[in-house]
Parts: C-alpha cells; structure tokens; sequence
C-alpha cells in the first residue's frame, strides 16, 4: 500500500517537471567563439535589414508580375515514315536512330528507311559457319520423294539491331554526317554478307542498287573499305559483328520455301509518303 | 521468323509429340530418329515414326521406308540388285553392303554392323507401342522436319 503511494507520487512530480520543461524555455548557453571583427556582425545586419526591404517591395507589386508561358514541345510535330509498317523490331530501331537523335535530315532518312523497309519485307540470313547442310528425302502429300536441304542460319534483322544497339553510343559520337554514313555502311556491310534465296549475287546486286542511288555513296563506299580493311576506327563496328553470333540464336531454314520467298520478295518498291508526326 | 517460344511437334489435332535420337552405328553417324507420343495418364508411350538419319542425310521419312532400310540390312548378302538403299559389294573376297546415297563419301557397313543396327531397331521398340505408327503415322513435311532437326541440335556441327 506504502509502496503504491510512493509511485504515484514520483509520476506526479515526473509530470510536472515535464510540465515545466515544455512551459518554459530552457535555453542551454554554448560557448560563444569571440568574433574577430567586430563590424563584420553589424554589416550583416545590414545586408540583412535591406533584403527584408526588398522583399516587402516585391510582395506589394504582385499584380504587375507577367505569367511563365512553358514551351509548348510536346506539340512539335516531325516530318517523318510511317513506322508501323516496320516490323516491330525494325521500327524500335527506326525510332532509336532516327527519331531520338532527330537525325531526320535527307538524304539520310529516306536512305534509312529504305533499308528497314526491306529488311522488314523480305527475309535475309545469314548461314552459320557451324551448320550441317542435311539433305532430306522426304515423301510428299503424293508420296514422292523431294529433295530438299535444311540449313542453320542467323537472322540479318538481328544482327543489325544488336550492332546498332551496341555502338550507337559510340556512332554518336562522331559528327551528324559521320554518325549517319556509319549507320548506313555498317547495314550494308551486313546486308552484303548475307543471302537472299540462299544466294549471295542476289544480295550483293539489291547491295549494289541501293548504293548506287544515294547521294553519298562514296562516302558510304570509303566506309565499306575502312570496314573490309578492318580499320582501327570502325573496328568497334566488327567486333559488335562477331559478338553478335555468339548471342543471337538459330533459326531452321529449307530450301524448298526459296519459290514463295521470291514470290513474295518486294524489293524495289516506291517509299511511301511522309507524315507530320509527333515524337 | 519470330521465334521466342519453345518449338514443341504436334501432331493434326495438337497432341505433342516427341523426337529421340538413338545411335545404330557412330562411326558411320548411322542414327534412327524416332517419334513418339507420351500419355502420362496411362502411362504409355505409342510410336507415330522412324526415321534413319546418315551423316547428312535423311535417307527414309517414312515408317515403311525405314523398315525396308532395316531388312535390306537383315539380309545383307541374300539381297540382290532390286534392293533400294543397299548394294551388295565385294572386296578382297568379304562381302559388305554400300550405301546408296547422294551423299559425299562411300559408306560401307560390314555384316557385324548391320546385325547390330537391326538388333538395336528391334530393341528400341521395347516399351513402345507400335501399333500407332500403323494406324496414325506422322508424316513430316520439309519444314517441320528442318524446324525438327533445329531443335535437336542436329543441324550444327558442334
């Protein structure tokens, strides 16, 4: 009972100690540094007294202020492709080179889009240096026996994608012009490496077309020597190219779809319009 | 060529099929690749085709093919000139058996090596029902066989 008596009291006296210390500032004194010159303080109060009066001013003046205006760029719009006709991948790659760095200068753009054009259209590949070519003797819907070949081989589209990809930071660093024939050399190179109908003359001969008709072709024909002659500068742009085998996977291919795939082929066909886009 | 899924062999109403390759012979690269179709529930698995894989060359496509292959084999030297995969050659007074292939090198294969192969044709049906492959063969196009081989990592050299 005693013992109780005595622990109320104690919280008593904690809570009006605590009462106390809210109530009433206690102000703990530090040692004060002496100050080494003495008018420094005053000037302070100075500069101090005379912001305060500037600041009064400007409160009074509020109605004369003139609004921000933001600037409006969400709503610039581009001269540009229709990316939707792309394939996915091709039109990520459009957007990425094209749209992000507004390299939409002619005649690269429309240089550029030919070439994903025709990527996205037809089918080029590349053959693995390790593939087995297996020759099948297959009965068909008649049960005749068609010989037909079935090769391993890389996809053209993504070896570009992963090249470009890769060293687009680096290709920016070149000047515009630079950046844009290195963009266009090194998908010509791969192009040039690839088949089509598993025929390289065919291949290099839309290659040969599509150089032909560009307005810089001899400086895309001076990066395609730098690249063959395998120059300290591009050979970044190579080593992307070889590392790309590595990581990209296989694909089956037959022969026997060579005749639909020449059926199907649209290899020189009219650009289609540009559009007013937004970004 | 879109191709971020998994190929898996179906058959016409999309039951799944599965492919394995069994060695008849390595030195020759002689392999049977048979299709097959698991039922889990009952515990079974039915043939639905064999095919005879040389080197580099899908020689028979077809069950019925195969079995001819295999006969020939079991005949070896009983044979004769109307056999369709094998002639039967002599040298230095052994018989053997060339293979009658489009491919790149001469391929013969002794009389031991064709008693193995058939052997081995025979054992790998043991717990398999053929029964299947009479009644609903899976017949292979070129492209789904190209897509087949891919898979199984027949097309590389590695």
């Amino acid at each position: 009972m005693v013992f109780l008596e005595v622990l109320i009291l104690i919280l008593i006296i904690l809570y009006l100690v605590y009462l106390i210390y809210k109530f009433t500032e206690i102000e703990i004194e530090y040692e004060e540094e002496p100050l080494k010159e003495e008018g420094h303080f005053q000037k302070e109060n100075k500069e101090v007294r005379d912001l305060t009066s500037i600041i009064e001013i400007d409160l009074s003046t509020e109605t004369n202020i003139e609004p921000l205006y933001e600037l409006q760029t969400h709503k610039v719009k581009y001269w540009l492709y229709d990316s939707s006709v792309l394939r996915y991948s091709l039109e990520k790659l459009y957007k990425e080179v094209a749209h992000k760095n507004l390299w939409i200068n002619e005649p690269f753009h429309s240089k550029f889009y030919e070439l994903l054009l025709l990527l996205s259209r037809n089918e080029f590949m590349i053959i693995d240096k390790n593939s087995k070519v297996i020759t099948m003797n297959v009965r068909d819907e008649n049960n005749k026996i068609k010989v037909s070949n079935a090769y391993q081989v890389f996809s053209t589209n993504e070896i570009i994608q992963y090249i470009i990809n890769k060293c687009i930071k680096k290709i920016k660093t070149f000047n515009e012009k630079d950046a844009n024939n290195i963009i266009l050399s090194t998908i010509i190179m791969v192009l040039s490496k690839s088949v089509y109908c598993l025929s390289y003359d065919l291949s290099k001969g839309i290659v040969n077309n599509i150089i032909d008709t560009y307005e810089f072709s001899k400086d895309i024909e001076y990066l395609l020597k730098l690249l063959e002659d395998k120059d300290s500068r591009l050979f970044f742009i190579l080593e992307a190219f070889d590392e790309a085998f590595i990581f990209i996977d296989t694909y089956p291919y037959n022969d026997i779809e060579i005749k639909q795939q020449f059926q199907e082929s649209q290899l020189f066909q009219e650009l289609p319009k540009k559009f007013f886009l937004e970004i | 060529m879109a191709h971020d899924q998994i190929f898996t062999l179906t058959d016409e109403i999309g039951v799944e099929l599965q492919i394995r390759h069994i060695a008849l012979n390595l030195d020759k690269e002689i392999y049977l690749l048979q299709v097959f179709e698991e039922n889990k529930k009952l515990n079974k698995k039915y043939i639905r085709n064999e095919l005879v894989l040389i080197g580099n060359q899908i020689l028979t496509s077809r069950f019925c093919d195969t079995v001819l292959f295999m006969e020939e084999l079991h005949l070896f030297d009983i044979g004769n000139d109307q056999n369709k995969y094998l002639d039967i050659k002599e040298y230095k007074n052994t018989k053997n058996l060339k293979l009658n292939y489009s491919g790149d090198s001469a391929i013969f294969i002794s009389k031991s090596e064709a008693k193995a192969m058939y052997k081995i044709f025979n054992l790998s049906f043991l717990g398999y029902s053929v029964a299947a492959v009479l009644e609903n063969e899976f017949k292979f196009t070129p492209q789904i066989l190209s897509k087949v081989l891919h898979e199984n990592k027949l097309l590389s050299k590695e």
